[in-house]
């Protein structure tokens, strides 16, 4: 159960960190 | 140590997986860079190849590396490999929304007989992963039989990855330098590989090491064991607890396997058995099998075993149902072994004939220092034992008073709507969350 958790927190935080990279890399990109 | 290694291990996967994500947006940043487009549009496309290159990793998921599943044990890879594809999704789905919103023009490419073939590739490509998500998440509600989805979600994920390749080679805004074209080139013989070594290199391997079904047994409760002995070779080894993939009715190269517990002592892995509960689909086949038929076996797998505690002062085992059979597995394997821990055996079925191995229980529980507790939801006339659900009172009357981290391990396998109250129960009761395991039937 606790491994399930951490598994579903683990996913939702890989997910954050890919849409706040790509919002960076549009940024860049825009901006340059 | 070894556990200090696992956990450097899993945490290296997870950084592996995120580092494979999104190294391709960096390489896309290097010069030569094409000139700056809009906010919007350059998000399009960022999420578009951030979602690309979890796609491909996600054939690595289901490769049944051991190595991989290690560190977390195999459920909790499928069920990463099944929620973040739905993360996956949304990002690639995302891609051609934001250029819809902001660009309406772009919609003309939806249009497959006028649309340039970078925009097929795109369209087919989204929706084989659409259809591939959606039957995925409601195969049960959709009564979509096993086997039959097997094949159709390796179709439909192969062409999305495939036509999402085409699609980006095609479109070759950012594929303007050879570094970035070796980066995708990469991620496309890797996604080939994986096809290969899942759909070739891997059914050849179980091929070479067959297996003999020794015997066919019916059991209480509408189930069937199947004894199996390696044909030619020495088997493997494996811990009680654990499951494999059975395939019968055919080759491995047919795609036709099913994951069952393995309900035999793992001190004697020279002769294996399953016991199978009629389900209806393959299950069905399984009484039908018989002495010297010819079966393959991939094994084992999971992390629902005690082996995987050799701290604890005692072992908790509950059961719904036909989830008895990882508990028999230890139970038996720790007979062999002359266990001396306290156990706590709580085996609930719907009447006394659903006891599925009920004489052999009663014997292990003279050789183990084993507490019985069996809970009929129909019990017989007279019947002095516990009767309707698992509930936390009863659990509470059973099980020992004192809590600790790491005093109990607690194992429980059964129908999911069980699994949860029984979880919540000991959760709410004291029991640290991580002193529970559960093996759910519905990993895949």
């Amino acid at each position: 159960m606790l491994r399930r958790n951490i598994a579903m927190l683990l996913i939702i935080g890989i997910g954050l960190i890919i849409l706040l990279v790509s919002v960076l890399f549009a940024l860049a990109q825009s901006a340059g | 140590m070894r556990k200090f290694w696992i956990v450097i291990q899993g945490i290296g996967w997870i950084l592996l997986y995120l580092f494979l994500t999104l190294i391709p947006l960096f390489v896309m940043l290097l010069e030569p860079r094409p000139a700056g487009r809009e906010f919007w549009r350059e998000l399009s496309v960022a999420l578009g190849f951030a979602g690309l290159a979890m796609m491909t990793l996600q054939f690595a998921l289901t490769a049944r590396f051991k190595i991989l599943k290690a560190p977390y044990g195999s459920d909790i890879v499928y069920y990463f490999h099944r929620n973040i594809s739905i993360v996956a999704f949304l990002l690639v789905l995302t891609h051609p929304l934001l250029l819809f919103i902001f660009d309406p023009e772009t919609l003309g490419l939806l249009n497959l007989v006028s649309a340039p073939w970078r925009a097929r590739a795109a369209v087919v490509s989204l929706l084989s992963l659409t259809g591939m998500v959606f039957v995925s998440i409601w195969r049960k509600q959709l009564r979509y039989e096993y086997n039959k989805w097997r094949i159709w979600h390796g179709l439909l994920a192969s062409s999305a990855v495939t036509l999402a390749l085409v699609h980006i080679t095609l479109v070759n805004h950012y594929l303007n330098s050879p570094w970035k074209r070796v980066l995708w080139g990469g991620y496309a013989i890797f996604f080939l590989g994986m096809l290969l070594y899942t759909r070739l290199i891997k059914p050849f391997m179980l091929m070479r090491k067959p297996y003999l079904v020794s015997e066919v047994k019916p059991e209480l409760g509408g189930a069937t064991t199947l004894v199996l002995e390696p044909d030619g070779h020495p088997g493997f080894r494996f811990k009680p607890g654990q499951f494999a993939w059975l395939t019968a009715w055919g080759t491995p190269f047919e795609d036709k396997e099913h994951p069952f517990s393995i309900s035999s002592s793992a001190e004697h892995p020279e002769k294996i058995s399953f016991t199978i509960k009629s389900l209806g689909d393959f299950t069905e086949t399984v009484a039908k099998m018989h002495s010297g038929q010819k079966v393959f076996v991939d094994g084992a797998y999971g992390s629902f075993s005690v082996d995987q505690h050799a701290h604890a002062e005692g072992f908790v085992f509950i059961a719904g149902g036909v989830g008895i059979t990882p508990m028999m597995s230890t139970l038996r394997t720790l007979a062999d072994r002359g266990e001396t821990r306290p156990l706590w055996l709580i085996y609930a079925n719907r009447d006394w004939d659903s006891l599925t191995f009920r004489e052999e229980i009663a014997s292990l529980g003279e050789q183990l220092n084993l507490s019985i507790t069996c809970v009929l939801e129909k019990p017989p006339e007279g019947w002095s034992g516990e009767s309707g659900f698992i509930t936390r009172e009863m659990l509470e009357r059973i099980l020992p008073a004192e809590r600790r981290k790491n005093l109990l391990e607690i194992f429980i396998c059964g129908p999911a709507p069980m699994m949860d109250a029984v979880e919540n129960a000991l959760t709410a009761m004291g029991f640290f969350a991580g002193d529970i395991h559960s093996e759910r039937f519905d990993m895949v």
